[in-house]
């Protein structure tokens, strides 16, 4: 560019005279603004049409918070009402560890009041990351203490804790859930989807801090809580077949035991108790044996309780009847195996109900034979032994019972009093229902009610399973067990209970056929009153060693239970039923 | 034409200005309020500072622009160079205040505190530093100074301010002070290969002063490649692209930008180019570049509507210095030179800077008011017209920028060739 008044500077010094005032550097000056303006708007174009919808996007990316909303977990109440599990208000602590300063005064600080150690504190506030949870899930009062330190670099989110006020009642039942509040085990995960609710979610525009920037919620979609179960448990009884289960075992030097307490008119499950126990508010430190619901997920060979199964298929075959007689010796061979009976007889005449309530092997296998293989199966198929009872509990298995064509030729000699096959404790319960309420297999149930949710009704079928007339009697017949058989430490003063006792051989867990020496699984099942049972109970102990009898060892615990229930719930002694053998 | 009155350029100016300050006024509410809510309590607190330094800044531009700077038979009386160097005095005696006194913020102290608000004397150090180079220009256009002794004056005037700003340090108006007199001086007529000359002394030192201070190269990588650390050096370029980008051809629409909740740094004053952009869209941001081109525009007009050798100077070197003032904010704010920390003039809020700005401007309107006395008559508007016409045809043909003369002197260089 040549200035333009180059042919008249010279005059002095290189200087124009003022009159010609370089006007075109005035407008060089302006062009070169202007160009300099343009680039700016070209510059805008790009970045504002071209570039511009990727940088809006990263620009809403960086300012969106996708925020999961807790539903509040459902409450599980028991039959009347009363809180067995609950979710309280409680606050997580997280930190921002390059935003902590002294990083070893807070540690030393969070020890202090969380519990726990300084060095795991110090470990986490160490990493490099922007986040790292401190401890979730901690009481509102320990919370604030630590909030009120005010350590920058720490925050606070509102959250809610799985409480189990009675803390070791039920706890099997129950379960308990996670971190995240999620079932882990028992009811707690079986109803998982109807206790969790639906978590809801909100898609907020957020400043640089946090905070929700006015007007700019794209989303929200609030959480639904979880759904409070009522359930079939009364906690009073609970807590009684706790402590009397507990003290059985404590008191036979038993390894473990459980019991069922149901209703056999309807499945509802009123208790249900296993020991060892734990404390489901701090699972952490219990042992997992501990977490077994044993009348749901442990079998066991019924021994002789299965004998009043087999008489009531006998009498429901109408191959005999309860005052049929027998000619029982002391020994039977059958199949190359010679039965023999617990305690050494003579050679007797006993009354199908003598057989039972003397629980006679070689009488039981008489009557095995009578029905035969096929006849045999039928009917414990029948009673439910080859199927799950539909319980709503998570894992549940069902016992041992091979169809007939696997038997062993002594095999129709074991089945009927109780070796070579096996059941669960509910099993059990479920079969025994047929015979207290008039022939129908029940489905135990834990679940009474959804209250919030009046839609689910579920459905807890019933199949017959033996006539009522067969029931009837053999209600007659297992009275007579406890007022002169081997049961008589179940009885309940006023009350006419009905029942079995069960003395079963552990099978060897070594690899090697047999049975383990020394190691027996003592039970009595029963239902009371006789006339109209209300309240069925099997009570298992697992391993006694002080003795091993079921009617010593588990009787009287059953009689303890039975007691506490007819008083509990308010049940009317009933009609007297009188067994076979009394009349004859 | 009525003497003493504005001319029609002055008016244009006029009209640009008022653009400039009522939307800047918009655009500080809008993008302040939210900090401010949070930080006073009062959403309008920026507001209101920048309301009321617009009406000091107005009675500013209203007072100066009666100062009868100009000459009786077209020679500037010495008392303009006087009064050059006392607001260049008073301008270096606050930028010394500065560093006695000063405070600071974000690692650089630029302020004093005069109890009653706080003022960047680097701000009107420009001015004075601008007054007394055009004073000095015309001095030695007419031959009053010895080279040595024009040099010195001018070294004085323009290395003092210098080197006391970058002290505090502020790199952005130390360069738009050194640009603003070197508009003077090409303005002024310096041969150009001692212009460049200079420019290849100075341009090396620049490039010294950003080696041996950290954080200018910081600044230097961040904008050649912000994604490298766009949590840190390149965050604030980031997040204006950002907003620039999420306002899109129409905006977000008025105060509803997402981009000043405290995504981007300084969004009221630095970055209230890219607020403007999110939520007026390219279109707004186009009116900002459109309203100074017309300020430019309007402002060299005045310049060359002036007869007084000064009068034309000051005019063309104040508009030379907001306009490039605007183009050094905005090309930062859009990535195009690494950001420096200069305010968008007229628009930013920052009392010094509107105050400043709009003093300027009223010199310019004293320029248009009273250079155009004495024996030379303004051009008539048809003659403008003409020689507008005559000039395009000009300046396609001899590929040279081309305005009308003011006093309607034929554009003989451009017809010699």
């Amino acid at each position: 560019m040549k200035p333009r008044g180059k042919e008249r500077r010279g005059r002095s010094r290189g200087a124009t005279t003022e009159r010609s005032g370089y006007s075109g550097r005035f407008s060089l000056v302006l062009v070169v603004l202007v160009a300099l303006l343009l680039v700016v708007s070209a510059r805008l174009v790009q970045i504002q049409i071209i570039e511009g919808p990727a940088y809006a996007a990263a620009a809403a990316r960086q300012r969106t918070r996708d925020i999961v909303l807790s539903p509040e977990r459902g409450f599980i109440l028991d039959r009347e009402g009363e809180v067995l599990a609950e979710s309280v208000d409680a606050r997580t602590i997280y930190a921002v560890p390059t935003a902590v300063v002294d990083k070893e005064a807070t540690a030393r600080a969070l020890a202090g009041i969380l519990g726990g150690s300084e060095d795991a504190y110090l470990e986490k506030l160490g990493r490099d990351s922007s986040f790292v949870y401190i401890a979730r899930k901690v009481d509102i009062s320990l919370a604030e203490s630590v909030q009120a330190l005010g350590i920058e670099g720490l925050g606070f989110i509102g959250d809610s804790r799985r409480v189990y006020p009675s803390n070791e009642l039920a706890c099997q039942v129950l379960g308990f859930v996670g971190v995240d509040d999620e079932g882990l085990s028992g009811l707690e995960l079986y109803y998982d989807r109807l206790l969790a609710g639906t978590p809801g979610r909100m898609i907020a525009e957020r400043d640089t801090r946090g905070r929700p920037i006015p007007g700019g919620v794209t989303m929200e979609e609030d959480a639904v809580d979880g759904k409070d179960l009522v359930l079939t448990i009364d906690k009073d009884i609970q807590y009684q077949a706790q402590v009397a289960l507990a003290q059985a075992v404590e008191t036979w030097g038993a390894k473990a035991g459980s019991v069922v307490v149901m209703d056999p008119t309807n499945g509802e499950i009123l208790a249900m108790a296993s020991v060892p126990q734990f404390n489901p508010n701090r699972f952490g430190e219990a042992s997992e044996d501990a977490f077994r619901n044993r009348s749901i997920v442990d079998t066991y060979e019924p021994g002789s309780t299965i004998k009043s199964l087999t008489a009531a298929a006998v009498i429901d075959a109408e191959i005999f009847e309860p005052g049929s007689m027998f000619e029982l010796p002391p020994t039977i061979e059958v199949g190359g195996r010679t039965i023999h009976e617990s305690h050494w007889r003579t050679t007797v005449q006993w009354s199908l109900t003598q057989i039972v309530t003397n629980s006679s092997n070689v009488g039981a296998v008489k009557l095995g034979m009578a029905l035969g293989e096929q006849g045999l199966y039928d009917y414990f198929s029948r009673f439910g032994l080859t199927e799950q009872t539909g319980v709503d509990f998570p894992g549940e298995v069902k016992g041992y019972l091979p169809s007939p064509d696997l038997w062993s030729p002594s095999s129709i000699a074991t089945i009927p009093f109780g070796q070579g096959v096996s059941m669960t404790p509910l099993q059990l319960a479920r079969a025994l229902s047929a015979i207290a309420n008039g022939g129908e297999l029940v489905t135990p149930h834990f679940l009474k009610d959804v209250p919030e949710a009046p839609e689910i009704e579920p459905a807890w079928p019933k199949q017959r399973a033996i006539s009522e007339r067969t029931a009837t009697a053999m209600r007659a017949v297992l009275t007579d067990v406890v007022n002169e058989g081997t049961g008589a430490a179940a009885a309940v003063p006023g009350y006419q209970v009905a029942g079995k006792t069960g003395t079963a051989q552990k099978a060897r867990t070594d690899g090697q056929a047999g049975y383990d020496p020394g190691k027996y699984v003592a039970s009595f099942s029963g239902f009371l009153p006789a006339s109209d049972p209300r309240v069925l109970i099997i009570v298992t102990i697992d391993e006694p060693t002080n003795s091993i009898y079921g009617g010593t060892v588990a009787a009287p615990t059953f009689g303890t239970i039975a007691a506490f229930c007819v008083e509990h719930l308010k049940i009317p002694p009933g009609e007297p039923v009188t067994g076979t053998s009394q009349a004859q | 034409m009525r003497k003493h009155s504005l001319s029609h350029s002055a008016y244009v100016l006029l009209g640009a200005t008022c653009v400039l300050v009522f939307g800047g006024l918009l655009a500080v509410y809008s993008a302040s309020s939210v900090a401010d809510y949070v930080k006073y309590g009062d959403s309008a607190y920026h507001l209101k500072k920048q309301a009321q330094y617009a009406l000091l800044g107005v009675g500013a531009l209203w007072a100066l622009s009666h100062w009868k700077f100009g000459r009786r038979r077209g020679v500037s009386t010495p008392r303009v160079e006087a009064v050059a160097w006392l607001v260049w005095g008073v301008s270096v005696v606050g930028l010394i205040a500065v560093e006695v006194s000063g405070v600071g913020k974000w690692g650089a102290t630029r302020s004093i505190d005069l109890g009653i608000a706080y003022v960047q004397p680097s701000e009107y150090a420009k001015l004075g530093a601008l007054l007394v180079t055009a004073a000095l220009m015309v001095g030695w256009q007419r031959g009053e100074y010895e080279l040595g002794a024009f040099l010195g004056r001018l070294g004085v005037a323009l290395g003092v301010p210098v080197l006391l700003i970058m002290m505090q340090p502020d790199m952005g108006t130390t360069m738009s002070l050194v640009i603003a007199c070197g508009i003077v001086i090409v303005l002024g007529g310096v041969k150009w290969r001692w212009l460049f000359l200079t420019a290849g002394v100075a341009l090396p030192s620049i490039g010294l002063a950003i080696l041996l201070a950290g954080y200018r190269m910081e600044r230097l990588m961040a904008f050649i490649d912000p994604w490298a650390d766009p949590t840190g050096g390149g965050y604030q370029f980031i997040q204006s692209l950002y907003a620039f980008g999420s306002g899109g051809p129409f905006g977000v629409g008025l105060g509803l930008s997402r981009q000043k909740f405290f995504y981007l740094p300084a969004a009221h004053n630095d970055f209230i180019f890219a607020v403007i952009g999110e939520e007026t869209g390219l279109v707004g941001a186009l009116g900002v570049v459109v309203a100074f081109i017309v300020f430019a525009y309007a402002g060299i007009r005045i310049a060359l509507e002036c007869k007084d050798p000064f009068g034309r100077l000051l005019a063309g070197g104040l508009t030379g210095m907001i306009v490039t003032q605007a183009i050094m904010n905005m090309a930062a704010v859009t990535g195009l030179m690494p950001i420096t920390g200069i305010p968008l003039p007229l628009v930013s809020a920052g009392g010094s800077s509107l105050t400043l700005t709009l003093a300027a401007i009223g010199l310019i309107l004293a320029v248009s008011r009273h250079g155009a006395r004495g024996n030379v008559r303004l051009v008539r508007p048809e003659e403008s017209r003409e020689s507008d016409r005559a000039s395009a045809t000009q300046w396609r043909r001899n590929g040279g920028a081309h305005l009308p003369r003011a006093n309607g002197r034929s554009t003989s260089g451009g017809r010699r060739a």
